[in-house]
């Protein structure tokens, strides 16, 4: 067997912060979505608790278990990419395009419950237009399903990566960022959960 | 068969995930799937209880808290980054916090029983 020497990758160079470019810069991403939430969250705090003109609609019509349901997919999904990480740590291609495939196959899902859900509230009443409740309601779970959609898309990539054999233990860094993604998707829907469905 | 080894190799390794064997972290992040699971099914339980506002309040967002504490940590990586992460996440926490500062007025004078 002949020895393959390193190549230097964009990913190899040193910074001067020490964290790679990929990394900082997900997470300085990350942050000002952070603020492209909060500001939402925020709002919606203060009109629900400040806004007479605020009306819940019941638990039932806002479907509380299809939408716990939809919550433990998406924490399914988080749990196989982070496997999907700790596979390809360990060079085991093949788990890491099953974990990959996972976790894909549940963000689609939970669009699909979302494509479900949405007819179903319009059929009751609940529209973007009709009250405070429905603008919130479609504007954040909006906002959170283009996210998810766009977090299936970089998976896919990560995935067309791995298929085509680019990714290794030593290659691996994108895996980790579109995770770090991935994972905040999730961690918003989590905040998002109680707040439209449950409180 | 030898291994050339990159003089940048240490950076490049953490930039690949250098957050403790993953073959141990494989058993973290299953526990933490289960505390994940269970709590989300306690956050639902403890709405079919008769409690008061305030108490479900306090209770789905404790709950709302230690997941979104557990997915950062260990999921994210958190607990294993370095000062530059934790500045950027403690930037965009103490902006946060500041939103919620500009925004206790209003929910203050609601509680205290003025509206403007």
């Amino acid at each position: 067997m002949t020895s393959v020497p390193w190549i230097l990758d964009p990913s190899d160079e040193p910074t001067s912060t020490g964290v790679p470019h990929g990394k900082l810069g997900m997470w300085v991403f990350l942050a000002s979505e952070v603020m492209l939430f909060g500001s939402l969250i925020s709002s919606y705090i203060v009109l629900r608790i400040g806004s007479p003109l605020f009306i819940m609609p019941s638990h039932a019509d806002l479907s509380v278990p299809v939408a716990a349901a939809n919550t433990f997919v998406l924490i399914v999904s988080s749990v196989t990419m982070v496997l999907a990480l700790a596979a390809i740590q360990q060079d085991n291609r093949k788990a890491m395009i099953g974990y990959l495939t996972a976790t894909i196959l549940c963000g689609i899902f939970f669009l699909c419950v979302k494509g479900y859900e949405y007819p179903h509230k319009w059929h009751l009443g609940i529209t973007i237009s009709s009250g405070l409740f429905g603008s919130f309601y479609y504007t954040m779970t909006g906002l959170h399903g283009l996210h998810v959609l766009g977090g299936i898309f970089f998976n896919s990539y990560i995935l067309y990566q791995g298929v085509r054999g680019r990714l290794s233990a030593r290659r691996c860094e994108r895996v980790e960022y579109a995770g770090i993604y991935w994972h905040f998707v999730d961690l918003v829907w989590v905040v998002l959960f109680p707040l439209l469905y449950l409180l | 068969m030898t291994t050339l080894r990159s003089p940048q190799e240490p950076q490049a390794a953490a930039a690949a995930g250098g957050h403790g064997d993953p073959k141990k972290m494989v058993r973290t992040y299953l526990a933490i799937f289960g505390a994940l699971a269970v709590l989300t099914f306690l956050t639902v339980w403890v709405n079919t209880l008769d409690v008061s506002r305030p108490v479900a309040i306090a209770i789905a967002g404790s709950i709302a808290i230690v997941k979104v504490a557990l997915i950062a940590m260990f999921f994210m990586h958190l607990k294993s980054e370095g000062r530059w992460i934790f500045g950027v996440v403690a930037l965009c926490l103490i902006a946060v916090l500041i939103l919620a500062v500009l925004i206790s007025p209003d929910i203050g004078g609601v509680f205290g029983g003025f509206r403007h």
